[in-house]
């Protein structure tokens, strides 16, 4: 979608930012709405067709933070989500997951806003197809065992922008990153450069956003990315304590055999066309 | 030449029978005498422990009470006994006599020794004069606690009046720490010595006491008043308090002010970097530009605010000299700290301060610290309750000639600032709770309590005070500081 085609929902209790954002947007041509509050902008969702929900997350009466849960709760069609704010008391791994696409720092240019705009709005088949020209600043390369291993873990999910898996290394949040995970079961591989977004020191999780997607891979991972619309833009991933998710060497997959008529291994699932886990959003607290 | 001798005294009692009988007469006597002597002897050897060399008294008390013995001889046996007897008693007393010879002669160089009463006595006087001119207080009791000596230090810093010589020392200051005086006890019965300090409250006197006990069986009580140190620690403890109280304070306000900042921030951000964008691709119309810095202008205005507000109350301010200062500013900038916290949570914040209140003599961050206490606890108490009406006033006037005993009306008119807020009433226990240190009734991270207490203490140390009242139902706290009438120019700051 086009951003002249599309309609922008700001949210910001400060008056003079809601008029300058709307203007940046106006010059965009999309078509913009604002509201002062969570609340407001509930009312506004479940009325409007919404494509882009651009929104502060200290408010009163219901903040960003509250306002996307309850966009979750009340089952309203998501669009997509862009925080600015300041972020400090915020849990990145949960807004991801709660669907949010980018969080952007106050202050911030008209650019940054509208990059992330149009980058929101572009289906996901014109998506990362390019590689970055500079190197990424980390490489991470490993080995999944895609069936729930006895904890109930998978130690990789699947979400509309990005994936999570398990990592037992420290990666640092906005550095750029090599990925490459395979998955012995089922031959298949990711290849990808992206963004680490989070990282869970005490679970072992890492949230990585997706910038490119190597033609190899490509094709599987957006069909998964399609056979069920994930909600969550990097899913929270699945804690069942450090390490026990671990990366895993097919070494740990006997254990698996039982585990894998459940349908929720990753060979298994593509099998039956969908699955929950793999697509995020369905993952288990 | 024993028979020539004796025929000539018979005979001679013979011619003269009174020569026989005060012959008898005076061996009676010296018998008497020498049995007597010992008697001193003993007495003497008891009372002066310091005589060295004691065995010689016994010596000399065997002379005596032989030579005793020879003179009852004399009178009481019949002649050729008693010649017996004589002589037998003679060569003992003989060999004493030498043994008491060759011990005093060994004895001499000590005896020698022994201080003159005027030695004893300018030592004395020396001694006294180094009690008397240290520095440190001496107070010396003996073995029944009975105060034997009292150094003129000592008397002056226990204000000593008239004499505590001959009084007890628990006579003289009752001792009420049971701990102290059981130490006390102890180095009497221990005769070890023992330290400790003791803050006198009837003199209000901190004191570091070592006890020693004394050879003539007493306790001596060396003691140094440390009462200035013991103020200059309390001070610098109240100052910790206070400033981590503010610094607990600003911690708590930092997220929102952080957000605070971040919004004039990027209304200015935004609006410069638009503007230098424009100019680039096109002119700019002149009402466009001056609109624009406006808006860029008043929101600087409104973060520094903020950031003035933010680096008093960081600022060091216990020790800040007392000066005048406008209430509506102080008001004004603590109110902007909170500003937005309350806005976030749909607290209305209202001031009503008046013009031409007079300037109060203060430090200005403590208050602004009291205030920013009152705000946050206001805060709190709406917020933690459904049923609170979302308001706070803060509010400020002069109370004139305030009367209440203590502190007398004249020449000191009060400014009051009264915090009001719309939450629940305060139940009657936690109405008397609140000013105690540590009291709280916030869930456990909200506070730990020393807020109340701490602004309490302050508004004291600015000769005000801090109280709840009621103001039509709702709870207000009231910060009083005294205001310096102009007539009265006398009164304390």
């Amino acid at each position: 979608m086009k951003l002249s085609e599309a309609t922008v929902l700001v949210v910001d209790d400060e008056p003079e930012l809601r008029e300058i954002f709307a203007a940046w947007l106006g010059r965009g041509s999309c078509k913009v709405l604002t509201a002062a509050n969570g609340a407001d902008a509930l009312t506004i969702l479940a009325r409007e067709k919404i494509d882009v929900l651009v929104s502060d997350i200290r408010m009163p009466v219901l903040d960003g933070v509250g306002l996307v849960r309850r966009v979750r709760e009340m089952g309203l069609e998501i669009p997509s989500i862009i925080f600015v704010s300041g972020f400090g008391d915020v849990d990145r791994r949960e807004m991801y997951d709660l669907g949010v696409e980018a969080m952007l720092e106050k202050p911030l240019r008209r650019r940054d806003l509208l990059g992330a705009l149009e980058q929101s709005l572009m289906a996901r088949e014109e998506l990362w197809l390019t590689p970055a020209v500079e190197p990424m600043e980390c490489s991470v390369s490993i080995t999944i065992d895609t069936r729930k291993d006895a904890m109930g873990g998978d130690g990789f999910e699947l979400g509309r922008g990005g994936c999570s898996f398990s990592y037992d290394r420290r990666l640092e949040e906005g550095k750029t990153i090599d990925l490459s995970i395979k998955f012995p079961e089922t031959d298949r591989s990711l290849q990808a450069q992206g963004e680490v977004r989070w990282y869970h020191a005490d679970y072992e999780l890492a949230g990585v956003a997706f910038r490119y997607l190597d033609p190899q891979c490509r094709g599987w991972v957006l069909e998964r990315m399609m056979t069920k619309m994930a909600r969550a833009f990097i899913p929270e991933g699945t804690c069942h304590g450090a390490g026990a998710a671990g990366r895993r060497s097919t070494a740990g997959a006997g254990s698996g055999v039982e585990v894998l008529h459940d349908g929720r291994g990753l060979d298994a699932e593509v099998a039956e066309g969908a699955d929950e886990l793999a697509v995020g959003g369905g993952g288990g607290r | 030449m024993q028979d020539f001798a004796g025929l000539t005294r018979d005979v001679a009692f013979l011619v003269y029978p009174g020569i026989q009988r005060l012959n008898d007469l005076s061996d009676v006597l010296i018998a008497v005498a020498y049995f007597l002597l010992p008697v001193v002897l003993v007495k003497l050897v008891r009372g002066r422990r310091d005589i060295p060399r004691r065995g010689i008294f016994f010596c000399f008390i065997a002379l005596l009470v032989t030579g005793a013995i020879t003179h009852v001889m004399a009178v009481a046996m019949p002649r050729p006994h008693a010649d017996w007897l004589n002589s037998a008693l003679k060569a003992e007393t003989a060999l004493i006599s030498l043994v008491v010879l060759v011990l005093l002669w060994r004895l001499m160089p000590s005896m020698l020794a022994l201080p003159s009463r005027a030695d004893v006595e300018t030592a004395d006087e020396h001694t006294t004069s180094v009690l008397e001119s240290t520095t440190v207080c001496v107070m010396a009791m003996d073995s029944e606690w009975m105060v034997n000596y009292v150094n003129r230090n000592a008397q002056a810093l226990l204000k000593v009046q008239g004499n505590m010589l001959g009084m007890t020392l628990w006579e003289a200051f009752p001792v009420d720490n049971a701990v102290i005086r059981q130490t006390l006890l102890d180095v009497m019965r221990t005769r070890q010595p023992a330290a400790y300090e003791k803050y006198y409250q009837p003199l209000d006197l901190s004191v570091t006491v070592q006890a020693h006990p004394w050879n003539d069986g007493g306790v001596v009580i060396f003691f140094s008043d440390v009462s200035e140190q013991k103020r200059m620690q309390h001070e610098l403890d109240w100052e910790r308090v206070t400033r981590e109280q503010r610094i607990q304070v600003l911690a708590r306000l930092s997220a929102s002010i952080a957000h605070e900042m971040k919004n004039p921030l990027a209304i200015i951000h935004a609006r410069a970097s638009d503007l230098a964008e424009l100019a680039e691709e096109e002119e700019i119309p002149r009402e466009e530009v001056a609109k624009t810095c406006a808006s860029i202008v008043r929101t600087s205005d409104r973060a520094m605010r903020i950031l003035r507000g933010l680096a008093s109350l960081a600022r060091q301010g216990s020790k800040d000299p007392m000066q005048k200062a406008e209430v509506r500013e102080m008001v004004d900038q603590t109110i902007e700290l909170v500003r937005g916290r309350y806005q976030t949570h749909e607290i209305s914040l209202q001031s009503m301060i008046p013009d031409g209140l007079p300037r109060v003599e203060c430090r200005e961050v403590q208050i602004g610290q009291v205030l920013l206490n009152l705000l946050n606890n206001a805060f709190d108490a709406i917020d933690a309750s459904p049923d609170s009406q979302r308001w706070v006033r803060v509010k400020a006037y002069v109370e004139e000639v305030y009367t209440d005993g203590a502190v007398g009306g004249d020449g000191i008119d009060w400014l009051q600032i009264d915090v009001i807020d719309g939450g629940p009433a305060l139940s009657p226990e936690v109405r008397e709770n609140l000013m105690e240190p540590f009291y709280t009734t916030k869930p456990l991270g909200g506070g730990i309590g020393i807020g109340l207490s701490v602004s309490r203490a302050i508004a004291s140390d600015h000769g005000g005070d801090l109280a709840l009242h009621e103001c039509d139902g709702h709870t207000c706290f009231r910060l009083r500081l005294p205001v310096r009438a102009t007539k009265s120019s006398e009164v304390a700051a």
